[in-house]
């Protein structure tokens, strides 16, 4: 006996979701790699309407599609895995080639923004639509369906890591197309028209060929440091290998040379470097041998080895090796050197071996200082900016290395007297430096200093700041050293106990002094008036809101564009404008979306009210509680990629079990009403006590942390995973012209609720969005209350 | 007859062609008066020199429109032709003169060398990318510019056979300076380096290298960041 065409459909629909989550996550890597992540987040932000869509499109057409589902419901599928590839491919043929960078720039960028977003709304148009039919189908059945929607997409979370680590980011969105296809055969299977069969034996056979000839080519933007890298002559990819944690490539250069910040007293050779790049970002400098290090001798880096002969350096967020070459070149001296992406760490080490003095972990600094129990006489960070300024693409990249806690925690690694240092880059006008002072400034206040300016020092190139924090005051002959390191290199100190204002813009001459007052202003003690008063947001960045390069005010911003106009404003922050913008039109389209079946149904839904509460607080809370959990967890599990996928994965599945059990319950409104008061209650407790909770198993074994993550994710999870089968299923037998209407509000609210997030995130931080997401559940509750016409 | 058609479509080329030089000129005098002269640049040569370079004829086709406007323009390779303001400024920087020798380090589109050659004598540039150096060369022929040499190649190594220069102008983003650009400099002698991510231009460094063979360095601020609340 064969297996039920329910099941099936089960079984297709996990399938599909499975497909569906890997395509998104690799299309997240493949528009981070041709464009930044933030551009990946508008256009998955607006891809992901498709669900939206999806709903009012069911609920004008319903009746058509679902009474044909047997031939509907696999053809959608087909057309989703089918437009998959094709959607990439399109993507960077000339028509549709579009640039973020030039979004301020060109009005035409707009027209292609456009075009570029709705070639990626095909793919998800379609599966939501497939999904769509069949919940709408079998209401009945909504427990099981929806298990399957969630525990495949949970599935395609880890399938992806798989993925990432096997293939080349333009292969992928063939390989989750072929998936899709394979959902469409298992329908297909005694099927009698042999039209579907014959469409998806061409379109697998289409794939396949694609696969093995690998047409889809990655258009990157030409403002993307690979690309302007490659235009050099001499220069070329040597080496490409593609994981979770990024595509990384090795460039070999001819003409490329490293010396950030170089003394102008400098007359020597400066030498010739390769490149190694992540999603065609610079991940770093390959020096030839060790020995090329030594240039850093002559740069404001040198500042830490200026005044300390160290036995043991740690090398944090170590990217290519530099600076751990740099150490390593100093006799009776012990390295950990830090990196958590093992590409990076294979391919700068293949090139140019370390010394015997170095160890190399490949994990996150964050939780390497969590479990390592060893002190340090220097700890070395990476660099802080870019050379010119980063233009704000980092604004909304969680950076949880330069948090207060962060800070904190190595202060604690360091010996008596060791040395925290780091390298900024000058920008105009003066944001990395300040809030850099400002973390240091907090941290110590933390650790009980009262007179932080003895424990600061700062060295000033034309370009570069080197700022050393001690963990003992800096004596006189320290400060002496320093004095004649700055002496004869030509550069100026910006920050030494007892330094006359006089000393500080000498042989480097700043013509704007604020650098000099804001950074007196931030020591002395009014710091809190700084962070209100200045244009730009210098509040120092917690484990809570991890945003360091986010500097935006918007009540300034009209300021910024009135002195430097609009276009380059814009540019002081695009990454997050970008995310507004994201977020601005995802929620006019979604309420237009909401909006247009009413215009259909107006008189076929009751209780709309009702509806649009109970489904609405659905899609926000979840969303809001899942971008919360896979950062908390991030830092517990010390690892941001395998994190994120285990997250998506234990919450979705813990959802669809909780989805499963619920079919079993009774569809009323009180045991809604008590699942989300549950809920709310349990998320409640998190927003402010899950960051304690996870600190008690920091040093715990990894099986534990994995038992933490089982427990802390499942509990919640598994009665998420009630309200919206229940809620669907109790439309259905009660207002059944309403069900199409409702799964589109969850679908638009969730989409709308990632990118608000995120700027809750920026502005209120995570705890705020917990809380959030616990009222939104409060509202799934209030609205149960609300009388029910008839 | 046939004769009179031509000449009546010569004419007509003319009246078309002299509309749209006039269209061009009206513009680039009007973005050197509001652009330029009225934020603080008032070296005479400088403003002479930009009043008189085709800034349209150096632009890619589809930015001709755009030629005059206030702002960076995109030209390909990752590249952008600066703001008028900031060539205005940076060229002022240098103090240029009549009997000067000026190193460009990054030709990109050529506007900032063809506003140095109708100032100084002998322009050298250097551009290190193939087809941005192709397509300046070629405008800058057909602009008829002969005191300009253009040199594919690494501006890393300067241009040692014409050393040494009055004053070297960096545009190619620079994370340091050369030091054999500074040995290729003549002692009093200036360079300037804008500093800032595409489609901005936040601050300029002067390079001074003083008669004794020293330097230092300075930041000028084109335009000067004043905090809301200090007003």
């Amino acid at each position: 006996m064969g297996i039920s065409y329910i099941n099936r459909i089960n079984i297709s629909i996990g399938l599909l979701s499975t497909s569906m989550i890997a395509f998104q996550l690799s299309l997240m890597q493949y528009l981070s790699i041709v464009q930044w992540h933030h551009f990946a987040y508008m256009i998955i932000g607006i891809a992901l309407l498709g669900f939206g869509a999806a709903g009012t499109f069911l609920a004008i057409f319903k009746k058509r599609l679902v009474a044909n589902l047997p031939f509907s419901l696999p053809l959608l599928i087909s057309i989703s895995g089918i437009s998959m590839p094709l959607s990439v491919w399109l993507s960077g043929q000339p028509i549709f080639r579009f640039d973020t960078y030039l979004l301020f720039v060109e009005q035409s960028e707009l027209w292609k923004l456009l075009l570029f977003e709705l070639l990626f709304f095909v793919p998800f148009f379609s599966c939501a639509l497939a999904i769509g039919i069949v919940f709408i189908k079998f209401t009945d059945k909504i427990g099981q369906l929806y298990f399957s929607n969630l525990a495949g997409s949970g599935l395609g979370g880890i399938l992806i890591i798989g993925l990432f680590w096997l293939f080349n980011p333009a292969l992928i969105p063939v390989i989750t197309g072929l998936l899709a296809i394979l959902a469409s055969f298992v329908l297909l299977v005694g099927h009698r028209n042999p039209w579907l069969i014959k469409l998806n034996i061409i379109t697998l056979a289409g794939c396949l060929i694609l696969a093995f000839t690998d047409p889809l080519n990655l258009n990157i933007s030409q403002y993307k440091g690979l690309s302007r890298s490659l235009d050099l002559p001499e220069t070329s990819v040597k080496r490409s290998e593609n994981s979770p944690f990024g595509w990384v490539q090795y460039v070999s250069s001819n003409v490329i040379r490293y010396a950030p910040g170089l003394s102008l007293s400098y007359t020597g050779d400066v030498p010739v470097v390769d490149l190694i790049f992540n999603n065609a970002d610079l991940a770093g400098a390959v020096l030839s041998t060790p020995k090329d290090s030594e240039i850093l001798d002559f740069t404001t880096s040198g500042a830490a080895l200026a005044i300390k002969i160290p036995e043991k350096v740690l090398v944090l967020g170590a990217g290519t090796g530099v600076r751990t070459h740099y150490f390593s070149q100093h006799d009776n001296l012990q390295i950990d050197h830090v990196e958590p992406n093992p590409i990076v760490n294979k391919f700068s080490s293949d090139a140019s071996k370390f010394l015997g003095n170095v160890t190399v972990y490949s994990m996150d600094a964050r939780y390497f200082l969590s479990n390592s129990q060893e002190t340090y006489d220097i700890i070395s960070l990476p660099d802080i900016g870019e050379f010119g300024g980063s233009a704000g693409l980092n604004a909304i990249q969680e950076n949880y290395l330069l948090t207060i806690d962060s800070f904190s925690s190595m202060y604690d690694s360091l010996d008596k007297d060791g040395i925290l240092t780091v390298t900024v880059w000058i920008d105009y006008p003066y944001r990395n430096p300040l809030k850099l002072t400002a973390t240091f400034i907090e941290t110590l206040a933390e650790k009980g200093i009262d007179n932080p300016g003895n424990h600061l020092a700062a060295i000033r190139s034309w370009n570069t700041i080197t700022y050393l924090l001690k963990r003992e005051e800096f004596n006189p002959a320290e400060i002496a050293k320093l004095e004649g390191f700055s002496n004869r290199l030509s550069f100026d100190p910006l920050l030494l106990p007892g330094l006359a204002d006089l000393e500080r813009n000498n042989n480097n001459f700043l013509e704007d002094e604020n650098l000099f007052r804001m950074t007196d202003s931030l020591i002395t003690g009014t710091r809190t008036k700084v962070y209100t008063n200045y244009d730009f947001n210098l509040k120092p960045a917690t484990d809570d809101r991890p945003y360091f390069s986010q500097f935006l005010k918007w009540k300034n911003f009209r300021h910024l564009q009135d002195l430097f106009g609009d276009q380059s404003a814009s540019f002081f922050e695009l990454g997050y404008l970008i995310l507004v913008i994201t977020f601005i039109q995802s929620l006019f389209l979604a309420v237009f979306l909401i909006i247009l079946p009413l215009i259909f149904l107006r008189r076929k839904v009751n209780n709309k009210l009702w509806v649009l509460l109970y489904f609405s607080g659905i899609g926000i809370g979840f969303m809001f509680v899942e971008i919360v959990m896979i950062q908390r967890f991030i830092l517990f599990l010390g690892n941001p990629v395998y994190s994120v996928a285990a997250v998506i994965c234990f919450m979705l599945v813990a959802s669809g079990i909780g989805s499963w059990y619920s079919s079993r319950l009774k569809t009323r409104l009180y045991s809604i009403q008590r699942i989300t008061f549950l809920i709310f209650v349990i998320i409640a407790v998190y927003a402010f006590g899950l960051p304690a909770i996870l600190n008690t198993g920091m040093r715990f074994s990894l099986g534990i942390k994995i038992l933490y993550v089982l427990i802390l994710i499942g509990i919640p999870s598994f009665f998420m995973g009630m309200p919206f089968p229940l809620g669907l299923k109790y439309l259905s037998e009660n207002n059944a012209k309403a069900v199409p209407w409702a799964w589109g509000i969850n679908g638009c609210l969730s989409v709308i609720s990632a990118s608000l997030a995120t700027i809750f995130a920026i502005e209120a931080g995570f705890s705020i969005i917990t809380f959030l997401g616990a009222a939104a559940y409060l509202v799934t509750m209030a609205s149960c209350f609300i009388p029910a016409k008839t | 007859m046939k004769n009179l058609f031509f000449i009546a479509l010569t004419f007509l080329c003319f009246i078309i062609v002299s509309t749209k030089q006039d269209k061009f000129e009206d513009k680039r005098l009007k973005m050197v008066e509001h652009q330029i002269a009225n934020r603080g640049v008032t070296d005479i040569n400088t403003l002479k020199a930009l009043r008189k370079v085709k800034r349209h004829r150096l632009v890619p086709e589809a930015q001709i429109v755009h030629a005059y406007e206030d702002r960076p323009l995109p030209i390909g390779h990752g590249q952008t032709i600066s703001q008028p303001y900031i060539v205005g400024f940076m060229t002022q920087a240098i103090q240029p003169r009549s009997g000067m020798k000026v190193l460009e380090i990054g030709t990109g589109s050529g506007y900032q060398a063809a506003v140095l050659a109708e100032i100084i004598d002998e322009v050298y540039t250097i551009e290190i990318i193939q087809p941005l150096y192709t397509t300046a060369k070629l405008n800058l022929d057909k602009l008829g510019y002969s005191n300009i040499h253009l040199k594919y190649g690494d501006g890393y190594n300067g241009w040692e056979e014409h050393a040494p220069y009055d004053a070297i102008v960096v545009t190619a983003a620079a994370e340091f300076i050369p030091p054999p650009l500074i040995e290729q400099l003549k002692d009093g002698g200036k360079m300037v380096i804008p500093v800032g991510a595409p489609f901005t231009a936040q601050h300029l460094m002067l390079v001074e290298k003083k008669k004794d063979g020293k330097w230092k360095t300075k930041n000028l601020l084109p335009v000067r960041f004043v905090p809301f609340t200090r007003s």
